[in-house]
Parts: structure tokens; sequence; C-alpha cells
């Protein structure tokens, strides 16, 4: 009870709330991308994914891939946490009203499980649609057979796939998101 | 209906809301059509290369035969080595191929393809005096390249029939 006492100023300010909220925000605004997938060379690969909920680059032979519905979720997500810091901000400077503590969503904490989930099940799809074994981090080679009329292209490709530090802070923000949520005072203060 | 009630109403659509928006609105731009809202997009990048016999290299202990590869593609490529066996029109082999040294190839550039011939000694014979009498030869490669392209190594079959004429293709060292 004492550190929630502290770490709520006396239940007016949630401090763990409000350093969650802004560390959502700058990972919402963030670009950066939380996976990065090279395969072929560094300098110039052969293909490139450069994911995270917020943004999406596919590059094939040096052209991008365009998903349009994949342009507009990503933008839906970025809204979406921007609206979850934003109500965590106003949540943590109003802790003391009773009606606060609706303003705490899990939605930080949930997205970067989910994004490692989400990049399993793909992993794992390809896998056993097309047999290409990606790794979710750390270097293997690609094999894949490419039919080109009666003949058969045998293709290697070096891949090295990274789960980057942006991620890790996403994480941390998620975390933070829960700390505050299970910190806010649930006493009636209105 | 008391603040706290509204407040976690509104709490819930308002996150709802703002990731439904975007997509709505993509979908309406996109003439509510499923399929061009959901099919990647792609333009591939050409890749293609085209093989010319040029000659016929002899010198005391050696044949090669010389390519000239042109890259009509749109990505820069890199021929690692070439495998394969030289075939007579009749279908007997005459001898084994495997390349000199790699050959780089920028895109709309061309290069020349040096195979080094390890070829038997009979079959030899036999294209040597057919080169002498008849002048013209009919020749076939069939082998695999392995060709680099940005970093990625694809084993490719090739296969090209090609014609030496001893007054224009064969070069005595």
């Amino acid at each position: 009870m004492r550190i929630r006492w502290f770490l709520t100023l006396g239940y007016r300010l949630n401090l763990v709330g409000l350093l969650a909220g802004f560390l959502l925000s700058y990972v919402a605004l963030s670009d950066r991308a939380w996976w990065v997938l090279v395969g072929g060379s560094l300098e110039q690969p052969a293909f490139l994914a450069q994911l995270s909920p917020f943004r999406v680059t596919l590059t094939a032979l040096g052209e991008p891939v365009i998903i349009p519905i994949i342009l507009y979720l990503v933008l839906g997500t970025r809204l979406s946490i921007l609206v979850v810091a934003g109500m965590m901000i106003t949540g943590s400077l109003t802790a003391a009203k009773s009606w606060s503590k609706h303003l705490f969503s899990l939605d930080g904490f949930w997205t970067p499980l989910g994004f490692l989930i989400f990049l399993f099940i793909g992993s794992e799809f390809l896998k056993l649609k097309l047999g290409l074994s990606i790794p979710l981090a750390g270097r293997s080679l690609v094999d894949y057979a490419l039919q080109y009329g009666e003949e058969k292209i045998l293709i290697h490709i070096p891949v090295a796939a990274e789960i980057t530090w942006d991620y890790w802070v996403a994480l941390a923000a998620g975390l933070l998101s829960l700390a505050a949520k299970l910190l806010h005072p649930t006493r009636q203060r209105a | 209906m008391s603040v706290d009630r509204a407040v976690r109403i509104v709490a819930l659509l308002l996150p709802l809301l703002a990731f439904l928006s975007p997509l709505v609105y993509g979908f309406g731009e996109y003439g509510w059509d499923v399929h061009s809202f959901v099919v990647p997009r792609y333009k591939a990048p050409k890749i293609g290369v085209d093989l010319r016999f040029r000659s016929l290299s002899v010198s005391d202990s050696e044949f090669m035969l010389i390519f000239q590869v042109n890259n009509t593609g749109e990505v820069d490529l890199r021929i690692l080595s070439f495998d394969g066996v030289v075939y007579a029109s009749s279908g007997e082999e005459i001898g084994e191929l495997s390349l000199v040294h790699e050959v780089d190839l920028l895109k709309a550039s061309s290069g020349d393809l040096v195979l080094d011939l390890k070829s038997r000694e009979m079959a030899l014979a036999g294209l040597v005096s057919k080169l002498i009498s008849g002048g013209r030869v009919s020749l076939s490669v069939k082998g695999i390249a392995r060709v680099e392209v940005l970093g990625a190594v694809a084993e490719v079959p090739v296969s090209k029939s090609f014609e030496v004429d001893v007054g224009k293709s064969v070069n005595v060292l």
C-alpha cells in the first residue's frame, strides 16, 4: 500500500501511468521496425521485411510490395495506441477521480505480445505452405525451388532476422501500462 | 447515466473507433472492392540473360568456349560458376565445361563467359577432324549456372545450341 501511495503521490497522480502513457506515445509515433528480416546481401537485399504494428515495409528484388489493407491497418493501430496512451495520461492526471480507472487499457501490453505471436504463426505458415524456414532471430540459409517452365530453379538465400531494441522498448511500455493499471487507486475518491 | 459509466463506454469505444476509422476510409478509397484492397501489388524487376556463342579458342593444352552474356534484366547479376557438358549434334558427349572466372554483369551490360573444356581425347579428335573437313560443327551445351542476384544464389539450368564455324569462330592460339 505504501508503494502504491508513493507512486501515485497520495492517490492524486499515477506516475507509472504517466510514464507508460508517454512511452506508449513514443512507441506509436516511432517509425522504427520491431522486427527486421534481410534476405541476400545486407547492402542490397534480395528481400527485406521491416515490421511493426505501426509500419510495414516489404521489398523484393529492390521493388516495394504494397498491400493496401496493411497501410490502413497500421494507421488504425497507430491511432488506436495513441488514443490508449492519451487516455492513460488523462487517467494518470485524474487519479483521484473514481472514473479514471476506466482510462487504463491494456492494449499497449497486448500489442507487443500479439506481435510476437503473429510472427511465430507467420513463420510457421511460411514453413507449412511454402517450405520456407524463416528464423525469428538469427541467421539461416533458406532454400527454395522455383518451377520455371519445365525447369526447376533452386534458390539459396542467406537470411538474417532480428528483433530490434524498439520491440523491447514497446514491451517495456506495455509492462508499464500493466503496472500502471495494477497500481491505480481503486478506492472511490470522486 | 453516471460519469463512471459514460467514461467506461467512451474508453471502450474510442480506441476501437480509432482503429476501425482508417480501415473503413481505406476500404472506401478502393471503391469497396475487397480484391483490390487486399491483394498485394508488386512489379517484379525483369531478370534475364542472353547467351551468344562467340568463339572456340584452341591452344596446345586446352580448349575454351567463349560466350557473350548480355544482362537483359533490370538487376545486377554475377555468374559464380558453370558446370556443364558439351554435346555434338549426334548426341555424343564431347567434354565437360567449367567457368574460368566469375562474370559480373551490371544491368544492361555484357561480359564474356569463358568456359574451360575438359575433353575426352577421342571425342576431341573427332571434333577437330569434323571442323577441318566440314568447316562447321553443331554443338550444344547443357549445364547448371550458379547466379548471384542481390546476395541470393540461384542454380539455373542452361541449355544452348550453337554452331562452330572454323572460318569465323575458331581461334588457334
